[in-house]
């Protein structure tokens, strides 16, 4: 081989000032990313199970109104009335309302379309419930906790969730309520004013 | 990281008239709503989503199903480098922009008199940061899965299946389904409720889900990315 | 050290989960490619070329057999430092120009950033495109120009190993000629080159061994002379009963710049350059009353291991569900 050719062939690319090239496969797994990853998913299922057993407080970004108000606020403000029936004891309770109510986001989404009430079974702390609330689940036939049931003062139940099955699905479903109601009433809410 | 692989992506997405008018249109817009109407507060500009759907749809798909990446891989870029670039890439711009229009919506918000608190505003900042990187991690994943655009079809139907799965969840009462359709769904959409955390939520589960959305994203892509076979010749036989 | 290119029983089949069936694009093949030699790999559509060239670049997975690239994995970082491809599907990144492409695989390449902008400039040259095509974009691009610039990434950084697929396809004949030209260049620098292509005649030119692969088995490997020129080999008759000298031959083959072969009572074989020679070939003959009745083109050598190895056939070998292990 001419030495001119012999010039040409380099240990490494370029002009040989280059760091030399590294060894390794362009396959290789990151380590790093991977154990992170199994950490993470460990540590999520951890703590998902613990909150399941052990809700955090949450602060409600809801200002709850009293049972007594709802009807007459609902028909003021053109709002149908949102009853959400619960108890202390209650897991997915806390898991609702740390999820939902405690974000501000879905609280002043929830403010703007309806009026809010918190109906809390007292049955296992005080051994019976005040009557207004006994009423309210009598009313609305309620069997387990949490339930949402979304009414108009008017004609009654525009819907209902029973149980907590995640944000969004809450969220969708008290749109889809707020929307039915709009339509029966012939109005349009938007940033939480109404127009008629 | 590959800075050229990023810079190179960054340059691509904004040379995209129609992703540029896009994001012009989904920032803008907010904005315009939220100058008329300032006491509806960060809720018009809402997620972020829309601004990282710019640049993470088709973020690693478009490459697969051009061909690009035959003379990119004859190059000494691992395809765990290439795949990471990707996602710093789309979830840092996409941070950026969207902290520029959070920022942007917090002065309309002083100017019209409705200035919002520092606390809210920074926790509105803060949780679009994380946003960007969370839907980029997720669609880097679906692209390596599907080649085109195709990941934003797989995105919004996981998305439609998790719903169908909440509402028969709801029906039948079934807790599971309803606990996984949530999860599932909410893994579309990571992102860190800093205004719950706030407001006394305990960080470890949520801080710990989307972390663990993010990683589980980037490790199974980088996985996918190894096992393809980047050749016309395992297309045609 | 450069320690060539071992391609070790290599196997490679795609299975189509869907339809069931297999494809063994690779059966077996083994190869063993010195530093240095520039080797041509040649055989009809379907017969495993591309696959071989997808399993050399690390793109496919063997399911059999040993690929090492000095003495690495053919995916190994160190040797994608040291290669340069030109696919034959050349897809470029269209919105950029030709010069952001250059510079953006010299940068993917690990090259110096200092020398960017020059190894550019050279590498652009070097494949006759000039600075205002360069400065365009890539969409607005025709074939030749596509594969100039592909053929321009491909040399960067002077790589060891460079993988050229049909570089010439498309090309316009000013294109093939500079082809020609890097090929010799190529081959004049030390680097090993592996050239898949279809023009047969360039191959016998430039490469120092070329195999000839059908059905995913290396059928022949054939030695061709090193800096030989590409004979082509023309037969010539003439009238019966004309008597016709060694002398009149050899100054009719002179003066075409051809050479005599063998000769007959009524034939002769001549070697010339191209088809300009075989056509002074033809005057000269004429010019020393040599009685020409016909001139015809021989098979060069390449061209007869396709013609050997008919009839062609199908272009997979397929086995269905039933038979794994099926013939084709």
């Amino acid at each position: 081989m001419p030495p001119a050719t012999a010039e040409m062939i380099f240990d490494g690319p370029g002009d040989g000032t280059s760091p030399p090239p590294k060894h390794g496969s362009t396959r290789a797994l990151p380590r790093l990313l991977l154990v992170l990853a199994a950490a993470f998913l460990a540590a999520r299922v951890g703590t998902g199970m613990m909150e399941q057993s052990h809700p955090s407080l949450v602060k409600d970004s809801i200002a709850w109104r009293d049972i007594g108000d709802a009807e007459t606020l609902a028909r003021q403000t053109g709002k149908p009335i949102l009853y959400e029936f619960g108890a202390e004891w209650c897991g997915p309770c806390k898991v609702l309302q740390g999820e939902v109510f405690a974000d501000p986001r879905h609280a002043g989404t929830i403010e703007s379309s309806f009026i809010p009430v918190r109906v809390t079974d007292r049955r296992r702390e005080d051994g019976h419930n005040a009557l207004d609330v006994q009423a309210l689940q009598d009313r609305y036939h309620i069997e387990s906790f949490p339930t949402i049931v979304m009414v108009d003062p008017d004609t009654g139940e525009l819907g209902r969730l029973e149980g907590y099955p995640g944000a969004a699905v809450v969220m969708k479903t008290l749109g889809e309520a707020a929307s039915k109601y709009d339509l029966k009433k012939g109005q349009f809410r938007t940033g939480g004013i109404i127009i008629k | 990281m590959n800075r050229t692989l990023v810079v190179a992506f960054w340059r691509q997405r904004f040379m995209s008239p129609f992703r540029m008018a896009f994001l012009l249109f989904i920032v803008g817009v907010p904005l315009l709503i939220t100058a008329a109407m300032p006491q509806a507060g960060f809720s018009i500009a809402g997620k972020l989503t829309g601004v990282a759907l710019v640049f993470a749809i088709g973020i690693i798909g478009q490459d697969l199903s051009s061909g690009v990446l035959q003379l990119l891989f004859a190059r000494p870029v691992r395809r765990s480098e290439y795949v990471l670039s990707r996602w710093f890439a789309a979830g840092s711009m996409s941070a950026v922009i969207g902290v520029g229009q959070a920022a942007l919506v917090v002065l309309i918000m002083t100017v019209r008199g409705a200035a919002p608190g520092a606390p809210e505003a920074l926790t509105f900042v803060g949780e679009r940061l994380f946003e960007g990187f969370g839907i980029a991690a997720v669609f880097v994943l679906l692209s390596t899965l599907v080649n085109g655009v195709g990941d934003v079809a797989l995105w919004i139907g996981v998305q439609f299946v998790c719903g169908i799965g909440g509402m028969l969840a709801q029906a039948k009462g079934w807790t599971w389904l309803a606990r996984a359709a949530g999860e599932l769904s909410g893994s579309m959409n990571p992102n860190l409720p800093i205004a719950q955390i706030a407001g006394g939520l305990a960080p470890w589960a949520p801080a710990s889900a989307y972390l663990s959305t993010v990683t589980l994203c980037l490790a199974l892509a980088v996985l996918v990315m190894n096992r393809r076979e980047l050749s016309y010749a395992s297309s045609n036989g | 050290m450069s320690t060539g290119i071992v391609v070790d029983s290599v196997t490679k089949t795609y299975r189509r989960a869907l339809s069931g069936t297999s494809v063994h694009a690779l059966n077996g093949v083994s190869l063993t490619i010195a530093p240095g030699e520039v080797f041509g790999i040649i055989g009809p559509n379907g017969a495993g070329k591309t696959t071989l060239f997808g399993c050399l670049l690390g793109f496919l997975r063997t399911d059999a057999g040993r690929i090492t690239i000095d003495g690495h994995a053919p995916d190994d970082l160190a040797v994608r430092s040291v290669t340069g491809y030109l696919p034959e599907r050349l897809v470029l990144d269209r919105w950029m120009t030709g010069r952001d492409f250059l510079e953006y695989h010299h940068a993917l390449a690990r090259l110096p950033e200092r020398t960017r902008h020059a190894d550019c400039a050279t590498a652009l040259e070097r494949v006759g495109l000039d600075p205002t095509a360069a400065a365009r974009v890539i969409r607005g691009y025709s074939r030749g120009m596509l594969q100039r610039v592909g053929l321009a990434q491909a040399l960067l950084g002077h790589p060891r190993y460079i993988f050229l697929d049909e570089p010439a396809s498309g090309v316009d004949p000013a294109g093939v000629v500079l082809f020609r030209r890097l090929l010799g260049e190529l081959k004049g620098s030390g680097a090993t080159v592996l050239l898949n292509s279809h023009q047969l005649e360039q191959v016998e030119r430039v490469c120092d061994r070329v195999a000839f692969v059908k059905g995913g088995k290396v059928e022949a490997i054939e030695t061709l002379a090193a800096g030989a020129e590409v004979a082509r080999v023309v037969r010539v008759r003439w009238a019966g009963g004309a008597t016709v000298t060694d002398a009149a031959l050899g100054q009719a083959a002179a003066a075409a710049g051809a050479s005599l072969a063998s000769r007959g009572n009524t034939e002769a074989r001549f070697a010339v350059p191209d088809d300009a020679g075989a056509a002074r070939l033809m005057a000269a003959l004429v010019a020393v009353q040599v009685p020409v009745s016909e001139v015809t083109p021989e098979e060069s050598r390449l061209e007869r291991l396709f013609l050997d190895s008919a009839p062609a056939v199908a272009a997979a070998t397929t086995s269905p569900p039933a038979n794994p292990g099926g013939a084709s």
